[in-house]
């Protein structure tokens, strides 16, 4: 089977990892260098791609994993990394950007993998077993997390509303 | 943060966040990695290159100080016949 071209996997992909990747991340900085991460590793690894799930599962799987592994990092030098942010933020938004960038705030109260699966269910609209495909994790895994997930976001903006 | 009624309400929220794709910098971004990690590559190996031959040439001058001295000091005296008539091939070969 021929394998897939890297142009051709950009061009039919970037949307969607870009819209996965944007609500992962906090910042327009990390957002690129996301994205770039994302498709540096496809790149890599798809020489090595074997037709087990589609191109588009397989392309979702990388997203997430590098993602996961991008905010674990990060985390790690979190003091110094928020305040180069907190500079970011004022420096370089739009206003509109800035709210937007705002409204994605719940989301920085859960882990990241609770926070992938929470996107790629309710915003991706992806199924649970694709999910479950996607993460390498058993279904029941998936499940509980996400409900997990949606009890700390259901919390949050309800009182943040003030309702 | 803008008020929610409920879940739901704010997941539609975070469906229509503006996520700035049209942003032109990122596919020129990109291409700048790809073609950097060319370069870096290269760089790499040149350093590695370079220190390989430097430890190499320490090696071979360290084990010939050791041997006959060094700098004025450096005596040919006792060096055995064959390596003085060919100083820069017993220079590399010899040991």
């Amino acid at each position: 089977m021929a394998k897939p071209d890297f142009s051709q996997a950009y061009e039919d992909n970037r949307k969607n990892v870009w819209n996965l990747i944007s609500r992962f991340v906090f910042t327009v900085q990390d957002r690129e260098d996301l994205f770039q991460e994302v498709f540096l590793n496809i790149h890599k690894g798809l020489k090595g791609f074997r037709a087990d799930s589609s191109l588009e599962t397989w392309i979702y799987r990388v997203a997430s994993n590098t993602a996961i592994s991008f905010v674990n990092k990060k985390n790690r030098y979190k003091s110094l990394v928020d305040l180069l942010h907190l500079e970011r933020h004022v420096e370089a938004e739009k206003e509109q950007e800035a709210a937007d960038l705002e409204e994605l705030l719940p989301l920085k109260k859960l882990n990241p993998k609770q926070r992938m699966i929470l996107l790629l269910s309710d915003v991706e609209e992806k199924k649970l077993e694709e999910i479950s495909e996607i993460m390498g994790l058993a279904l029941g895994t998936v499940k509980s997390n996400l409900f997990r997930a949606r009890e700390i976001i259901r919390k949050e903006v309800v009182k943040n509303g003030g309702i | 943060m803008a008020a929610y009624k409920n879940y739901e309400e704010y997941i539609a929220r975070l469906k229509c966040i503006r996520t700035g794709l049209d942003d032109p910098k990122m596919r020129v971004r990109l291409d700048t990695v790809l073609h950097r990690q060319t370069h870096s590559a290269l760089w790499l190996s040149a350093g590695m290159a370079a220190i390989l031959f430097l430890g190499l040439t320490m090696y071979l001058n360290f084990s010939r100080i050791e041997r006959y001295g060094a700098g004025p000091f450096r005596s040919y005296i006792f060096q055995p016949l064959e390596t003085t008539k060919q100083p820069v091939f017993n220079y590399l070969f010899s040991d």
